[in-house]
């Protein structure tokens, strides 16, 4: 319970830039980053998170608790598109549903889960 | 919790880079849709060749918007014609090669012939120079971007000018 604040703080702060990954696969259709770029950013975030943090524990609860908050507000932010676009490719409508949101959440949560498996074995290393 | 400042920073850093990948998305996508919202779009009537059974219409299609795409370009477009309340019928235009024409400079210029059938040349010919042609039409705009074929239906509605008749 001592690091609790700091948990929900750095979870908050997490939830940032994945958010910023879930949008950038929301708009697909005008990538920027190739995906697999994005995913490999996701693993190298996942690894800093627990360097920032200083603790292989606390990182992975911050990733599990940070992507949860990133993808409540993804799920709006996905919502308000949708609305406002509507004549939108379909393309990019299919990137707002539901599943396709838990599929982008859950794959981009494994991908800095990794990164923080890798930390954790760089930091018993070094 | 033991916090590393070393360790804020590159992850200040990683989160700033998807910040700006983001941002450029987010530009390219507002650019689409300021293409699309001020897009106007013109028929103009330019030729009519009569023989004793049937009528030819040459339209001129006009379009321009104020944002321009690098690639930007119309494949067919679906016209509902009316004059006076009487139908001049449904005419698909589609171009050679999946194409009409491209958006060059902001503009978009292109020329079809619609030939009327047998009870639509009838209307034609009654009410033609008295009465206006009105006209729905689907527009299938094209546009590439990142790599992406986007394709959206925009409606177009209003009455053909007559130019040069």
């Amino acid at each position: 319970m001592r690091t609790g604040k700091g948990a929900l703080l750095w979870s908050v702060i997490f939830s940032i830039p994945f958010l910023f990954m879930e949008v950038s696969l929301l708009l697909s259709p005008f990538a920027f980053f190739p995906t697999w770029l994005l995913y490999f950013l996701d693993v190298v975030l996942g690894l800093a998170v627990v360097f920032a943090v200083g603790d292989f524990r606390i990182g992975t609860f911050v990733d599990l608790t940070g992507s949860v908050i990133a993808s409540v507000a993804y799920f709006w932010i996905g919502k308000l598109i949708l609305q406002n676009f509507g004549y939108m490719s379909g393309l990019m409508a299919s990137n707002v549903t539901l599943s396709s949101m838990v599929v982008t959440t859950f794959s981009l949560y494994l991908m800095s889960l990794l990164g923080n498996l890798i930390a954790l074995i760089l930091s018993g290393i070094a | 919790m033991k916090f590393s400042m070393k360790g804020t920073l590159f992850f200040v850093v990683v989160a700033s880079v998807l910040f700006v990948n983001l941002a450029i998305q987010v530009a390219r996508f507002s650019s689409y849709n300021t293409f699309l919202k001020q897009m106007k779009f013109n028929v103009y009537l330019v030729k009519v060749s009569q023989s004793s059974t049937s009528v030819t219409l040459e339209l001129c299609f006009r379009g321009q918007s104020i944002d321009r795409q690098e690639v930007a370009y119309i494949s067919s477009i679906q016209l509902l014609m009316e004059i006076g309340n009487e139908d001049l019928g449904y005419h698909p235009i589609v171009g050679s090669q999946g194409m009409i024409g491209e958006f060059t400079n902001g503009k978009f210029v292109a020329k079809a012939n619609v030939k009327l059938g047998n009870s639509q040349t009838v209307n034609f010919r009654k009410n033609f120079k008295k009465s206006k042609i009105t006209y729905t039409g689907y527009l299938e705009v094209h546009v590439l971007q990142g790599g992406h074929d986007l394709r959206s239906v925009p409606e177009i509605k209003g009455v053909i000018q007559e130019e040069g008749l």
